[in-house]
C-alpha cells in the first residue's frame, strides 16, 4: 500500500508538468499579447514613456524570453524544489536595469539609423512624398510604429551580448535551490497570487464541505426508500424523477432559484449573491437580540447566504448517490446472506438497515471520495452565478482578465487538489473495501 | 471483516466531522474577535494622540504663540470661469468650507453615520499616480487635497490648501502660498517641501505616472520660496496650466520618502495626505478585495465633514446592487436606464429613496469614430470611405439618434452634438445634433460617388467597390450590442452593410493603437472645460495622441491651439464655440450621446443638490467637500 | 459484481469516471471490485462468426425497446426536424410575397443560404436511405458512401448558386406590407428570424424583452427578438455540438484506446500517462481558455470538447481490447497475417464498441451542457448565434429584473435535450448489461 502511494505520488509529477505544459503552450500561443493588457488603455503617455514601460513589464514579467523558457522559469517559481532567482525589486536588479537604461539610450540613435536601414524596404512607399497631409500623419505614425517594434528587438538582441546581470529572472547559483514556492503575482488584482489563493479556496471548500454531506444523507434516505418500494410505481417514479433531476443544468437551476426564491418580484426567501451581509462584519456570532431586535448573527448570516449556492452544488450528486444506494442495496439484498437472515426471521427493516445497507456503504463511499477531484470546476459555475469569490470564480476571473500568473498559479492548485482527491479516492477504496488490493498480485 | 465499514463507522466519522466544523467555527469566531480589538485599539490610540495635541495647542494659545492662520486674500482672476454667476449667494469664496458651514445651519443636521456607495467593479489599487484606476481617484479626492478646489457652484478655484496665490501676466508663473496650520493625518505639518516632493516624485521618469505627467507637460519648474511659499513657471500659456497645479494631490514627503520609484510602482495601498478622510485600514495596509473604506480623519486641520465614514463596496452584478440599495444596504445606486426606470416606479422603493438624475460634465459622451485612414497589418495605411466629409454626415444622419435613445436607453440619454458638456459654455449655443433624415443621407451618398451599380442592395462606389465596413466595438455589454443591432439596421436602411466586430478590451486597444478599424464606437468621460486637443488635433495622429481616426483639419487645428493660449475665459468660449461648430460640420465622430447620471439615493441622506460638476459632492471634482449628513433619527451605523 | 458506474462524459460535479488506481492491476481490479466499467462480457468467440454488425443492432433493438430510450429518441428527432426545417419555421421573410405590381416572389427560400440547402438535401437523402434499406437492402457502408456523394455535390453546389440577399432588412417585408406594396404575405408558423429585433413592432420606449403575448408567444429577448425562433434556431448549435463534437471524441477515443489495449506494454503505459494528463486539466477551464483566446468559433469549439472528451472512450475501448486480445479469434486472426488494421477495427472493434456507445450518449448530453455553460458564462457563441445557454445568460444580465421567460424557455430545452441522452443512454446501458437490468426488475 505505501509502496503504491509513493509510485502514485511520484507519477503526479508528470502529469502536473504535461498538464501544466498544456495550458502553458495554449496561453502563450494566443493571439495576444499580455503587454497590451497591461499598458494604460487610452494611452495617455509621454514620448518615449512606452518604451520605458514596455521593457519594464517585459523585465517585471520575464515577457521578453521565449515562451518555453517562460515556462521552465515559471516551474521553476513554483516549485519548491528549484533555483533562486533575482526578483525585479532587488537593488542589484535595479541597479543593473539603470545601467541598461543608460546603455540603451547611448546607443539609441545608432541602433535606430540600423534599423532605418534593414526596414528600407517597407519604410520606403511610408515615406513617399504626398499630398496629402492626412495620409502623410499616418505613415508617419506607421513607421514610427515599426521602426519601434524592429528597435525593440534588435535591443533584446544587442543586450544579450552587453551581459547585464543580474536581470529579474536570473538564477542565483550560489544558494541551495530549496526555497518556497512563489505562485506570482496577480497584475489585474496587483498583490500576491498566494494570497489570493487562500482567499478564496476556503469558501469552495466550504461550500462542497456542506454540499456534500448534505447530499449524502438525502441520498441514502431516498435510496433505502426506493429499494425498500423495489418495483413499485414509487420506485418507477423515484428513479424517473432522480435521472430527470440528474439532467438539470445548473445554470438553470441556478438562474431560476435567484429569480423565484431570491427577487422581489416573487418570492424573496434568499439573498441573491455574495456570502456574507454586507453588516455581518457588525453582528454577533450566533443569533441574538440586538437593541430588542432579532439578529441572526454571523453564522446563521453565512448559512442563508449559502443555501441557494449549496443546494444548487448538492441536487446533482445526490440525485446520482440516491440512484448508486438504490442498486447497490438491491444487489446487497440478492446476496445469500441476506436470504438467510430473512430465512432467519429477522424483521425486513431490520434485514434492510443493518445487514443490507451496511454493505452497501461502500460503493457510496468510494464514489464520493471520486466526486472529490471534481469539486473545483463543478462549483465555478455556482459560484459565478452567486456571486461568491471562491477558487472557481477565482480561475474565470484571472482568465477574462488575461491575467496569467494568477490564472496558471489558481489552475496549478485546482490540478494539485485533484490529484491529491484522486489519491484520497484511491485510500478511501482500500480502507472501505478490503477486496480492492494494490500489492501486485 | 475487521476493516469493514459499518453504519456506526459512519456515525463516528458524522461525529469527527461535526467535532472539526465545531473547531474551526471558533476559530473565525476569534478571529473576528481579534480583528474588532485590534480596531478599537488602534482608533483608541489614535484619539489620545489627538487630545494630547489639543491639549498642546491649547497651551500654546494659553501661551499666546500661535497666530490663527489667516484665511483669504489672494485669489486673483486666475483661472476658471470668471463670468460665472454663483449658485450659492455668498460673497466671501475664500472659506473652502463654506458648504459645510451652510449644511450646519440646516435643520436636522447631524454628525456622524456612515454613507455607503458600491463602486461597481473591483478596485486594485489606490496609490496614487500609479492607480490607473478610476475609482481610485475619488478616494484620492478624500484623503489629499490639493493647493486649491473647484468650486462646484462656480466652477471657480477657491483656495484649500492655499491661503492664496498669485498669477503673473503672462500665466507663465503661479506662485502660490500655503496655509500654516495644515497638517497630514499623522499630525505632520504640510509645508512647501511637501509641495516640492509631490512634483519631484511625480515627474520622476521610473515613477510610473505618465497619465499625470502627460497633463503637466507644460510645467518647466517648481520652486520653494520659503517654507510656505512655492513657485511655479511654464514653458508656454495654456488654460489648464492653473488648474493641473492646482489641483495637484500633495503628498506627504515624509511618508513617500521611504519607497524607493519599484516599490512605489508595485504597491497597493500607499495613501496617505492631508483631506478630511483617511484610508481606515492606516496609510500603507489597504489591500484589495473588500472595497476601500475611509474614516474621518480626526486630526483634520479644517471643517471636519459630517459623515463618520464613507463606504465603498464592490458589488460587481447588477442584480446584487440593486437588492443591496433595496435593503437599504447601500445608500447610492448609479442605474443603467432600465434599472432607474424600474427602480424609480417602484413604490417599496420610492419610500425609501428618491431619484438623484442629473447631468455631470465628467461623465463625457459615447460616439462612433470614423476612421479616415486605417492601417491594416502588414499593409500600407489606405484611405476609407470615411475620408469623405458628405459620406460622415450621411453616416450620422442615417442613425435615428432619438429613436436609438429611446429603444436602448429608455430615452433618459441626451443626443450629443459635440465634445463639449451640452449645458456648459463650451458647446455653442445654436448647434443641434444633426437630425435623422435617410433622403438627405442618400443623395450625400450619392453625391460623393456612391449608389448601388449592381442592384444587390448594396451601394457601391464608381469602382464597383460595395460600401461595406466594420465597427468595431467593446465585448462584455449588453449595451453595445443593442446599440450595434441597431446600427446595423439602420445603416442596411442606407444601403450600407455594417458587420460588427465584437473585440475583448486588450484587442480592441491594440487594433486601436495601429489604426487597423473601419469605425469604432466608445466613449470618452471629460471634464467641466475639456480640452480637444488630444483626440481632434491633427498633430496627435502620431505618436501616443488620441486621433486614433486621422481626422485633420488645418482650420480646427488652428482654433485649438489659439483657445488653448488664450487665458480670457470669455475669449476662449468663443473660440470653443469655433471648434464645436467645426466638428459639427465635419463630423470625424457621430457623436452619440451624453449621458446623465442616473442614480437613486436613499432619502436618509441630507444636503443633496445639483451643482455645475454633477451633485454638491462629485467625486471626480478635485478636492470636493461632502456636505451631505444624516439626521439623527435616520442614523444607523453606530460604531 | 458489477455496480451502475457513472456517467463518465458528464461535466460538472455528477462527472465521475472512476479514476482508474493504476494500469497494470486496473483489469484485475475493475474486474473483481467492480470499480469501471460494469462486467459487459462480449459474446464468446464463437458468436462472433454470426454477424457483426448484428450484435449492435441488437443493442439498438434492445435500447429502444424501453419506454425511457423512445422518450428520447422523440424529443431528439423533433430537435433534428426543428433544426432542418428551422428557417421554414421561423422566418422574417415571407414564403410568398405578392406585389401591388402582380409579381410574385418567393423570399424566403431566396433568403437561405447554402447550409440550409444542404442541410435539407441531407436529411432527405437519409429519410429515403432509412425508408428504402429494406426495400433495396443498402447495407451502412454504401448508405454511408451515397451520404458522402450526396453531400459532396450539393454543399458546393448551393454555396456557388444560394445567394441569401447581403443586406439584412428584416422589417422590410412588414414595412412594405403594411405600406401596401405588398398585397399579401404567406409567412412561416413563426414569422420572425432568429436576428429580427422586431424594433417596428413595439411602441417607442417599449422594451425590447416582452413576456409572452399572442405574437410572441414564448416572449421576447432582451434584444427584442423572438424567443421562439431563437429557440428554434439554436436546435442547430445543441445538436451540432452534441453530434460533432462527440464524434470526434468518439473516432479519437476509439483510435487511441484499441491502440492501447492491442499493444499494451510499454505502449499503454505512456499513453496511459497521456490520457491521465489530459484528463486532469478541467474540461471548463481548457475550453474556456480556448475560447477566450482564440475566438468564438462553433467548430473550435466543437473541436475542443471533442479533444478533451475522447479519453473516456479510450479507457472504455482499451479495457475491451485488454480483454478481447487474449482470445481466440484475435490470435488466430493475426496468425493469419491480416493486417493490423481490419483486425482492430473489423474483428475486435464490434465486439467492444458498445460500452463506447453508452458513453456516446452520455458524452453528447456532456457537450451540450458544456456548450451551455460556456454560452452562459459570456464565453460562447457570438450573439448573432442562437444559443440555449447565451439565451438562459440573458436573464441573468440586465438590470430590468427577472424576465421569467428568458429564464424558464431555454433552460427547460436544455434540460429536456440533456435528458433524452440520458435516457437513452441508461437504457443503452441497460441493454448491454442484462444483469443490471434484472437487478432492477
Amino acid at each position: 500500500m505505501v509502496s503504491y502511494l509513493v509510485r502514485r505520488i511520484l507519477l503526479f509529477i508528470p502529469t502536473i508538468l504535461g498538464a501544466t505544459f498544456i495550458i502553458f503552450m495554449l496561453l502563450a500561443m494566443a493571439p495576444q499579447s499580455v503587454i497590451d493588457q497591461l499598458l494604460p488603455p487610452t494611452g495617455e503617455m509621454q514620448a518615449g514613456s512606452r518604451e520605458l514601460r514596455m521593457a519594464y513589464i517585459e523585465d517585471r514579467y520575464g515577457l521578453d524570453q521565449p515562451a518555453p523558457v517562460r515556462y521552465l522559469r515559471w516551474i521553476n517559481n513554483v516549485s519548491p524544489i528549484g533555483f533562486h532567482t533575482w526578483r525585479y525589486d532587488e537593488p542589484e536588479v535595479v541597479e543593473q536595469r539603470r545601467l541598461r537604461r543608460a546603455w540603451r539610450e547611448g546607443i539609441d540613435a545608432e541602433v535606430r539609423a540600423e534599423v532605418e536601414r534593414d526596414l528600407a524596404d517597407q519604410l520606403a512607399p511610408l515615406r513617399a512624398a504626398t499630398d496629402d497631409e492626412q495620409l502623410a500623419a499616418v505613415n508617419r505614425a506607421r513607421a514610427d510604429q515599426l521602426i519601434d517594434e524592429a528597435k525593440r528587438a534588435r535591443m533584446r538582441k544587442l543586450e544579450a551580448d552587453q551581459g547585464f546581470s543580474p536581470l529579474p529572472g536570473d538564477i542565483k547559483w550560489n544558494k541551495i535551490p530549496v526555497k518556497a514556492p512563489d505562485l506570482g503575482d496577480s497584475f489585474t488584482k496587483s498583490r500576491p497570487v498566494w494570497p489570493l489563493i487562500a482567499e478564496a479556496l476556503p469558501v469552495t471548500l466550504l461550500l462542497n464541505a456542506l454540499a456534500l454531506p448534505l447530499a449524502l444523507s438525502i441520498s441514502v434516505v431516498t435510496g433505502i426508500w426506493s429499494a425498500k418500494h423495489r418495483g413499485l410505481w414509487q420506485d418507477w417514479g423515484t428513479g424517473g424523477v432522480l435521472l430527470a433531476l440528474y439532467s438539470v443544468p445548473v445554470i438553470w437551476v441556478g438562474v431560476m432559484a435567484i429569480g423565484f426564491l431570491a427577487s422581489e418580484q416573487f418570492v424573496r426567501a434568499f439573498p441573491p449573491a455574495g456570502m456574507h451581509d454586507i453588516q455581518a462584519d457588525a453582528m454577533s456570532f450566533f443569533p441574538s437580540r440586538v437593541d430588542g431586535h432579532w439578529q441572526r448573527g454571523f453564522l446563521l448570516d453565512t448559512l442563508w447566504h449559502l443555501g441557494l449556492p449549496v443546494f444548487c452544488l448538492s441536487y446533482v450528486q445526490f440525485a446520482y448517490l440516491s440512484k448508486l444506494t438504490r442498486t447497490s442495496l438491491l444487489e446487497t439484498l440478492s446476496a445469500d446472506y441476506i436470504r438467510t437472515a430473512h430465512a432467519k426471521g429477522l424483521a425486513p427493516n431490520v434485514v434492510l438497515l443493518r445487514h443490507g445497507m451496511r454493505n452497501s456503504l461502500i460503493p457510496i463511499i468510494t464514489f464520493l471520495a471520486s466526486l472529490l477531484p471534481y469539486i473545483v470546476t463543478g462549483s465555478i459555475v455556482v459560484e459565478v452565478i452567486f456571486g461568491i469569490n471562491g477558487m472557481g470564480r477565482l480561475v474565470i476571473d484571472a482568465l477574462k482578465g488575461k491575467d496569467y500568473e494568477l490564472f496558471l498559479s489558481a489552475t496549478l492548485m485546482v490540478l494539485m487538489l485533484k490529484l491529491l482527491c484522486y489519491l484520497l479516492a484511491d485510500i478511501a477504496y482500500v480502507i472501505a473495501d478490503p477486496r480492492v488490493s494494490f500489492s501486485a498480485k | 471483516m475487521e476493516n469493514r465499514f459499518g453504519i456506526k463507522d459512519f456515525f463516528l466519522f458524522l461525529l469527527l466531522g461535526v467535532l472539526i466544523v465545531i473547531v474551526v467555527v471558533a476559530m473565525v469566531q476569534f478571529d473576528r474577535q481579534y480583528r474588532l480589538v485590534d480596531q478599537t485599539f488602534n482608533e483608541t490610540r489614535t484619539l489620545s494622540e489627538e487630545v494630547n495635541r489639543i491639549k498642546r495647542s491649547l497651551a500654546e494659545i494659553e501661551a499666546g504663540g500661535i497666530a490663527l492662520a489667516p484665511v483669504g486674500g489672494g485669489s486673483s482672476e486666475s483661472s476658471g470661469g470668471g463670468g460665472l454667476e454663483r449658485g450659492k449667494g455668498r460673497d466671501d469664496n475664500t472659506d473652502p468650507f463654506y458648504q459645510l458651514a451652510d449644511a450646519q445651519r440646516m435643520e436636522g443636521y447631524a454628525r456622524g453615520d456612515w454613507f455607503v456607495d458600491n463602486f461597481g467593479t473591483k478596485i486594485g489599487r489606490i496609490t496614487p499616480l500609479v492607480s490607473s484606476d478610476v475609482y481610485a481617484t475619488w478616494i484620492e479626492y478624500l484623503v489629499c487635497e490639493g493647493m486649491a478646489q473647484r468650486d462646484p457652484y462656480t466652477l471657480d478655484f477657491v483656495p484649500r490648501l492655499a491661503r492664496g496665490w498669485e498669477v503673473s501676466e503672462d500665466g507663465l508663473e503661479m506662485t502660490f502660498h500655503l496655509r500654516r496650520n495644515a497638517t497630514f493625518s499623522d499630525g505632520e505639518p504640510l509645508t512647501g517641501e511637501d509641495v516640492i516632493f509631490t512634483f519631484d516624485w511625480t515627474m520622476n521618469p521610473e515613477v510610473q505616472a505618465d497619465r499625470t505627467r502627460s497633463y503637466l507637460t507644460q510645467l518647466a519648474s517648481w520652486e520653494k520660496i520659503d517654507d510656505y511659499t512655492v513657485k511655479f513657471t511654464f514653458k508656454e500659456p495654456y488654460f489648464q496650466n492653473f488648474s493641473q497645479v492646482a489641483t495637484m494631490s500633495i503628498l506627504p514627503r515624509h511618508f513617500y520618502e521611504k519607497y524607493n520609484p519599484t516599490q512605489f510602482n508595485e504597491h497597493v495601498g500607499l495613501l496617505m495626505g492631508s483631506g478630511p478622510y483617511m484610508v481606515q485600514e492606516g496609510p500603507d495596509r489597504w489591500t484589495p478585495g473588500n472595497g476601500v473604506t475611509v474614516v474621518r480623519n480626526p486630526r483634520y486641520w479644517g471643517e471636519p465633514p459630517p459623515l463618520d465614514r464613507i463606504v465603498f463596496r464592490e458589488i460587481e452584478e447588477e442584480t446584487a446592487d440593486a437588492v443591496s440599495f433595496r435593503n437599504q444596504q447601500t445608500d447610492l445606486i448609479r442605474c443603467p436606464p432600465e434599472l432607474f426606470e424600474k427602480l424609480s416606479q417602484d413604490r417599496d422603493v420610492m419610500a425609501f429613496a428618491r431619484s438623484v438624475k442629473h447631468t455631470s460634465p465628467y461623465k463625457g459622451y459615447i460616439y462612433v469614430a470614423w476612421n479616415q485612414v486605417r492601417t491594416r497589418s502588414g499593409q500600407q495605411p489606405q484611405p476609407t470611405f470615411f475620408s469623405d466629409k458628405r459620406v460622415r454626415q450621411a453616416m450620422t444622419m442615417l442613425l435615428d439618434r432619438s429613436r436609438l435613445n429611446e429603444e436602448v436607453f429608455l430615452g433618459q440619454y441626451r443626443t450629443a452634438s459635440g465634445p463639449f458638456d451640452p449645458t456648459g459654455p463650451q458647446s455653442h449655443p445654436d448647434i443641434e445634433p444633426w437630425p435623422h433624415d435617410v433622403a438627405t443621407a442618400r443623395s450625400l451618398l450619392s453625391a460623393a460617388g456612391y449608389s448601388d451599380r449592381d442592384g444587390d442592395g448594396i451601394i457601391e462606389d464608381s469602382q464597383g467597390r460595395p460600401f461595406t465596413f466594420t465597427l468595431t466595438y467593446p465585448g462584455g455589454s449588453e449595451t453595445w450590442e443593442k446599440v450595434v443591432k441597431y446600427m446595423v439596421t439602420a445603416y442596411a436602411r442606407g444601403g450600407i452593410k455594417m458587420e460588427p466586430e465584437r473585440l475583448d478590451w486588450p484587442v480592441l486597444v491594440t487594433r486601436l493603437n495601429a489604426k487597423d478599424f473601419d469605425a469604432i464606437t466608445l466613449g470618452w468621460s471629460s471634464v467641466p472645460e475639456s480640452d480637444p486637443y488630444q483626440i481632434f488635433h491633427s498633430s496627435q495622429i502620431e505618436g501616443q495622441g488620441d486621433n486614433r481616426n486621422s481626422y485633420r483639419n488645418p482650420e480646427l487645428d488652428s482654433a485649438i491651439e489659439e483657445a488653448r493660449r488664450t487665458m480670457d475665459t470669455q475669449e476662449r468660449m468663443k473660440l470653443w464655440n469655433r471648434v464645436h461648430e467645426i466638428l459639427h460640420e465635419d463630423q470625424p465622430y457621430t457623436f452619440l450621446f451624453n449621458r446623465p447620471n442616473l442614480w437613486l439615493m436613499n432619502q436618509r441622506v441630507h444636503n443633496v443638490e445639483e451643482s455645475k460638476v454633477g451633485l454638491n459632492w462629485e467625486p471626480l471634482n478635485p478636492g470636493g467637500i461632502v456636505p451631505w449628513y444624516i439626521p439623527q433619527s435616520m442614523q444607523k451605523y453606530t460604531q | 459484481m458489477s455496480r451502475t458506474p457513472p456517467p463518465s462524459a458528464y461535466p460538472g460535479p455528477g462527472r465521475t469516471g472512476a479514476f482508474e488506481p493504476e494500469t497494470g492491476g486496473r483489469d484485475a481490479s475493475s474486474a473483481e471490485s467492480g470499480i469501471g466499467f460494469p462486467g459487459y462480457q462480449p459474446p464468446p468467440p464463437g458468436d462472433e462468426g454470426r454477424s457483426r454488425r448484428s450484435l449492435l443492432m441488437q443493442v439498438i433493438a434492445d435500447t429502444f425497446r424501453q419506454r425511457g430510450a423512445r422518450l428520447g429518441a422523440v424529443w431528439v428527432s423533433i430537435l433534428i426536424i426543428l433544426a432542418v426545417f428551422a428557417p421554414f419555421i421561423a422566418n422574417s421573410r415571407p414564403l410568398i410575397a405578392r406585389w401591388a405590381d402582380g409579381n410574385v416572389t418567393y423570399p424566403l427560400l431566396a433568403g437561405l443560404a447554402w447550409f440550409d440547402w444542404t442541410l435539407l438535401v441531407a436529411f432527405f437523402t437519409v429519410l429515403g436511405l432509412l425508408i428504402a434499406r429494406t426495400a433495396l437492402n443498402i447495407t451502412l457502408g454504401h448508405a454511408l458512401l451515397i451520404m458522402i456523394a450526396v453531400l459532396g455535390i450539393t454543399a458546393p453546389l448551393a454555396s456557388l448558386t444560394a445567394s441569401p440577399p447581403a443586406l439584412v432588412e428584416w422589417d422590410y417585408w412588414r414595412d412594405t406590407e403594411r405600406s401596401g406594396e405588398l398585397v399579401s404575405a404567406t409567412r412561416t408558423i413563426v414569422p420572425f428570424s432568429p436576428n429580427d429585433a422586431l424594433a417596428d413592432l413595439r411602441e417607442s420606449l417599449q422594451r425590447p424583452q416582452q413576456p409572452p403575448n399572442e405574437q410572441n408567444w414564448l416572449g421576447t429577448t432582451v434584444y427584442g427578438e423572438d424567443m421562439l425562433s431563437r429557440m428554434i434556431h439554436a436546435t442547430r448549435v445543441a445538436l451540432a455540438i452534441g453530434f460533432i463534437a462527440t464524434g470526434i471524441a468518439v473516432i479519437i477515443g476509439v483510435t487511441i484506446g484499441s491502440i492501447m489495449g492491442y499493444f499494451a506494454g510499454w505502449t499503454d503505459l505512456l499513453m496511459m500517462r497521456f490520457i491521465e494528463i489530459v484528463e486532469v486539466i478541467p474540461q471548463l477551464i481548457l475550453l474556456i481558455i480556448v475560447t477566450s483566446f482564440f475566438g468564438k468559433n462553433i467548430w473550435l469549439m466543437m473541436i475542443t470538447i471533442g479533444l478533451i472528451a475522447w479519453t473516456s472512450n479510450a479507457r472504455f475501448i482499451r479495457a475491451e481490447f485488454l480483454k478481447l486480445r487474449r482470445q481466440d479469434f484475435v490470435q488466430a486472426c493475426v496468425a493469419t497475417g491480416l493486417p493490423l488494421r481490419n483486425i482492430l477495427f473489423r474483428h475486435m472493434l464490434p465486439n467492444g464498441v458498445a460500452p463506447v456507445l453508452v458513453n456516446a450518449s452520455f458524452g453528447i448530453a456532456g457537450a451540450i451542457l458544456l456548450e451551455s455553460v460556456l454560452s452562459f458564462l459570456g464565453l460562447g457563441l457570438e450573439q448573432t448565434e442562437s444559443s440555449w445557454g447565451a439565451l438562459l445568460n440573458q436573464a441573468r444580465e440586465g438590470g430590468s429584473g427577472f424576465n421569467w421567460w428568458i429564464a424558464t424557455f431555454p433552460g427547460l430545452a436544455i434540460f429536456l435535450t440533456v435528458f433524452a441522452y440520458i435516457l437513452i443512454g441508461e437504457a443503452m446501458r441497460d441493454a448491454i448489461d442484462p444483469k443490471l437490468k434484472k437487478a432492477g426488475e
